[in-house]
C-alpha cells in the first residue's frame, strides 16, 4: 500500500465506482436507508467511512474548458486500522449482502467477494496527505479508552467520600479494562 | 458557466445536513478543479506535510479534526464506462471532525491560513482563506453531501479520544499500585493520580 496513504496504523481508502445509467436514485435511496444501523459497524477497524455519489464535477468560470463526467460516481472512503489486503477482505465477507446494492449498481459490478475486493483495488485511488489525530490508536483501543474514561469519571465522583479502607477495594473491583 | 455541487437537504443546528452528521461527528466533502501546475506543486506540499511534522502539528492545532486528506484524482479508473473527457485534475479533500460546520471553516481559515493557501491556492476559484466569508461560499458550492456517514464512536469528539488515550496508561499505572499498596498508601496514590490527571476528565 502506497506510504501516503497510511499514518502509524491508520489507513486511508478511497474508491470511486461508476454508477450504472438510471441507477442513481435507487442507490441514492438505499444510501440514505442506513441512517442509524449503519452496516460499517460491522467492519469493526472503521474508524469513520463514508459514501458520497457525485453526479458531476463542479466547474469554474475560469476554468478554460468546462468538464463533466459523464455520468454519476459513488465515492467510498474509509479510514481504518490497516492493513488494506485483510479489511476489503472483511468488507467483502461482512457487507456481502449490502454490497450487492452498492456496488452491484456500478459499471463493472462485482459479483462474488473476490471479485469486490478486486474492484474496490481497481478503483483506488490513492490519497497525497492523510492526517489522523491518533494515529497508533486501532478503533477496539478508541473505544476501551473511552469507556475507562467515563467509569474513571463516574467512579472518582463516587470515591470522594470513600475512606481509605474502601477506596482501594472499591477502585479494584471497578475492573477498568 | 458554472456549476455547483447538488442542493444538499435541511441545514441542522450544526451547519451542515444530518446525513452529513453521525452523533458528535461532521462530515465534509469537498472537489475543487485543479489549475494546471496543481498537479506539480500539491505533490511537493503533501511531501512536506508528510516529512515536517510541524506542519501536520498545526492541523493537530485544530484539536477537532479525526481524521483529514487530500488526494489528486488525476484519471478515473476504467470500468468499461464511457470515458469522460477531462483536461484537468481534481483534489478531494474529507474531513471527519465535531463541532460546528461554520467554526470548523472559520478555524481552519484563521489557524491554517497559509497551510490553506498551500493546499487550496492551486484550485480554480479559490478566493484565499480571509476574510472567511467567500471561503465558505467557496466550499459550500463545491462541497458534496455524503448519502451515508458512520462513525464508530459518535459521541466522542477528538478532544475526548485524545484524553482517554492519555489517561489509559496512567490509570494502567494507578492499577498496578493498587495490587500492591496498602489502602492508606493507595488513598495517597488516588490523590496524586486525580491532581495529575484532572485536564483529562
Amino acid at each position: 500500500m502506497k506510504r501516503a496513504n497510511v499514518s502509524g496504523q491508520a489507513c486511508a481508502l478511497m474508491a470511486m465506482t461508476p454508477i450504472a445509467p438510471g441507477e442513481e436514485p435507487a442507490l441514492r435511496g438505499y444510501l440514505e436507508g442506513f441512517r442509524g444501523q449503519s452496516p460499517l459497524a460491522r467492519l469493526e477497524r472503521t474508524h469513520f467511512a463514508r459514501w458520497v455519489i457525485v453526479p458531476d464535477y463542479v466547474n469554474d468560470p475560469k476554468q478554460r474548458h468546462e468538464e463533466h463526467l459523464g455520468g454519476p460516481y459513488l465515492i467510498f472512503t474509509s479510514n481504518f486500522d490497516g492493513p488494506l489486503d485483510t479489511y476489503l477482505d472483511e468488507l467483502a465477507a461482512e457487507l456481502a449482502d449490502e454490497a450487492r446494492e452498492i456496488w452491484g449498481r456500478c459499471v463493472g459490478a462485482p459479483q462474488t467477494a473476490a471479485d469486490l475486493k478486486r474492484y474496490l483495488m481497481h478503483n483506488q485511488i490513492d490519497t497525497g496527505f492523510f492526517y489522523a489525530a491518533y494515529p497508533t490508536a486501532t478503533v477496539a483501543k478508541v473505544r476501551a479508552a473511552l469507556g475507562n474514561r467515563d467509569r474513571l469519571i463516574d467512579f472518582a465522583l463516587r470515591a470522594q467520600s470513600m475512606p481509605p479502607q474502601e477506596l482501594r477495594a472499591a477502585f479494584l473491583a471497578e475492573g477498568f479494562a | 458557466m458554472s456549476s455547483q455541487a447538488p442542493a444538499a437537504g435541511p441545514v441542522t443546528a450544526t451547519g451542515t445536513v444530518s446525513r452529513n452528521v453521525d452523533g458528535q461527528a461532521i462530515a465534509i466533502t469537498v472537489f475543487s478543479t485543479l489549475k494546471w501546475w496543481g498537479q506539480a506543486w500539491l505533490p511537493l506540499v503533501f511531501l512536506y506535510a508528510r516529512l515536517r511534522p510541524n506542519s501536520a502539528g498545526t492541523l493537530g492545532k485544530l484539536s477537532f479534526i479525526h481524521f483529514a486528506r487530500w488526494t489528486i484524482v488525476s484519471r478515473i479508473p476504467d470500468n468499461g464506462q464511457p470515458k469522460p473527457d477531462l483536461r484537468y485534475a481534481h483534489l478531494f479533500f474529507e474531513s471527519n471532525f465535531n463541532g460546528g460546520w461554520e467554526e470548523y471553516i472559520d478555524a481552519f481559515s484563521y489557524i491554517l491560513t497559509r497551510g490553506m493557501t498551500l493546499f487550496w491556492g492551486s484550485s480554480y476559484g479559490f478566493p484565499k482563506p480571509l476574510p472567511t466569508g467567500r471561503f465558505k461560499q467557496y466550499i459550500r458550492r463545491n462541497e458534496y453531501e455524503a448519502s451515508h456517514f458512520y462513525s464508530a464512536y459518535p459521541q466522542a469528539t477528538t478532544t475526548m479520544v485524545n484524553a482517554a488515550l492519555t489517561l489509559d496508561p496512567k490509570l494502567a499505572a494507578v492499577r498496578q499500585q493498587a495490587a500492591t499498596m496498602d489502602d492508606e498508601q493507595f488513598a495517597a496514590a488516588w490523590r496524586a493520580f486525580l491532581t495529575d490527571v484532572q485536564d483529562y476528565l
